[in-house]
């Protein structure tokens, strides 16, 4: 199983679960991480989250919603439209431009029909 | 004067004194009726069924009845006229679902009593203030392995809480759409109407469900077909839990057809192929060399990571120990404990493994990645 987010809070940070060890708590929104490439820049498919029991778990989430595509793909879009998309390309906002985005993503990575309407 | 028969009309003496043409002409004419009834100049073949000609019975008018078991063969049936309302259960079909059996518990063996995945591709909805407990249970199985134990208790939730199988229509099984489909299961509970099955989803479909269990403690097989709309993205396979109980579940399957299928179990290694399509552990063994890598700084090293089984969507992938169930070798093959590990790059194919340590790796030199604990392992899920 995966560090899930099960709700997404106004400050921003996440609710998780890490069910295969009964770890529960929230994320705050700075640690709420886009995955780093190889040369130090961010990558806007994939998201980290490290469970804040302190077990040391970690869950990297594809842009596409990997374990819960509902829960998954909303963690980026809420991300983007707190503070932009690591690309660069979308600023933060609560538009229709970063939900686009995301789905736009989402359709690369994983086709169309994998997009789940919010 | 002579009288005559009723029905052919044969002429009767009546007193002597009609003898004479009674003899000579009556009589004569009547015998010529009667030759004539049994001559081929009158149609009269000695074919009908009162003279032990051939029985011509009415058409429709045959029943299984008159027939002898066993008798019919193959030849006297026409070509590509058996449909598949005619099969019974035991006809062998392809089962549709993944983990029918319940075999497969990647994800430990129980019990999962919240909202989420169970034993593998079944998902548990507990609805309300209804509690479900769901374990791998080996001593109530039907025949062998293990089936899912269930027990609830239920509260607000109206009949509703229910563990599924979910199909996604659009991705997974576009082939199910616009047919007719027939999902079944081995159901016990010792508790009357209690536990049925269902089948809902979208693009219109109406959910439709089976009979209840009837309560008396033995396995029986409930069965709901449906005719899925050919715009439907997805079907849930639910069971549904309607009173408090215990039951146990096992042998599900869903087939083409308006016909139940018996269960037919897989090859474990179909079985558990089917699994990984959605769920992998890899690892889990100490010392165990999990890939090869390369280091590009003295703190920094990736390593690409196959998965076993292509993914249904690109998963999500998950150190449980975090860095400290990994290490990694120096220049002198020495162990080196990671201080932070994640995926990246993934793919349903794959993802690659970033591993970061204090120090002592050699920018250009490989490395080896492995878990230094049975813990350590890396969780592929993806979940359609």
């Amino acid at each position: 199983m995966s560090v899930r987010p099960i709700a997404f809070n106004a400050d921003g940070s996440v609710d998780v679960v890490y069910d295969e060890m009964g770890h529960s708590g929230t994320i705050p929104a700075a640690e709420v991480q886009w995955a780093t490439q190889i040369d130090g820049s961010h990558n806007h498919n994939f998201i980290v989250l490290h469970c804040p029991d302190g077990c040391g778990a970690t869950s990297t989430w594809p842009v596409g919603g990997g374990a819960d595509a509902t829960m998954g793909q909303q963690m980026f879009i809420q991300k983007t439209q707190r503070e932009g998309c690591a690309c660069g390309n979308v600023p933060a906002g609560t538009d229709a431009l970063p939900e686009s985005h995301v789905r736009l993503n989402v359709n690369r990575m994983d086709g169309a029909g994998r997009w789940v309407e919010a | 004067m002579s009288g005559s028969t009723t029905e052919l009309n044969l002429s009767t003496a009546v007193d002597a004194d009609d003898n004479a043409d009674y003899l000579t002409i009556n009589l004569a004419n009547s015998l010529r009726t009667l030759d004539g009834l049994f001559n081929n100049v009158t149609g009269h073949t000695h074919g009908g069924a009162h003279q032990g000609g051939p029985v011509a019975p009415a058409a429709g008018s045959i029943t299984s009845g008159m027939i002898a078991d066993g008798t019919i063969v193959a030849a006297d049936i026409a070509n590509a006229t058996i449909t598949n309302a005619k099969l019974a259960s035991d006809t062998a079909r392809a089962n549709l679902l993944t983990n029918g059996g319940f075999e497969i518990w990647q994800r430990g063996t129980g019990p999962f009593t919240a909202s989420g995945w169970g034993p593998d591709r079944y998902y548990l909805s507990i609805v309300g203030t209804d509690t479900l407990s769901v374990s791998r249970d080996a001593a109530n199985a039907l025949v062998s392995g293990y089936c899912a134990a269930c027990t609830f208790v239920l509260g607000t939730g109206g009949g509703t809480s229910n563990i599924a199988q979910p199909l996604k229509l659009a991705t997974e099984q576009p082939n199910v759409r616009g047919r007719t489909v027939t999902f079944s299961m081995s159901v016990k509970c010792g508790t009357a109407n209690a536990v049925r099955l269902g089948v809902s989803g979208d693009g219109g479909l109406v959910s439709v469900f089976s009979a209840f269990h009837v309560g008396d403690s033995q396995y029986a097989t409930l069965s709901v077909s449906v005719a899925v709309p050919a715009s439907a993205t997805f079907i849930n396979l639910n069971v549904l839990f309607a009173a408090s109980c215990t039951a146990y579940l096992d042998n599900a399957m869903l087939v083409v057809g308006s016909v139940a299928a018996d269960y037919a179990p897989l090859h474990p290694a179909d079985d558990l192929a089917r699994c990984l399509r959605y769920y992998e552990t890899i690892g889990g063994t100490n010392g165990e060399y999990l890939v090869t890598g390369q280091a590009y700084a003295a703190t920094n090293a990736l390593a690409p990571l196959r998965f076993t089984t292509r993914k249904a969507v690109t998963p999500t992938v998950t150190f449980p120990t975090g860095p400290g169930g990994f290490q990694c070798y120096g220049a002198g093959a020495s162990p080196i404990t990671l201080t932070a590990i994640s995926g990246g790059g993934i793919t349903p194919a794959g993802t690659q493994i970033s591993a970061t340590v204090a120090s002592g790796l050699v920018a250009g030199n490989a490395t080896l990645i492995f878990p230094n604990t049975s813990l350590g392992t890396v969780v592929v899920e993806a979940n359609p």
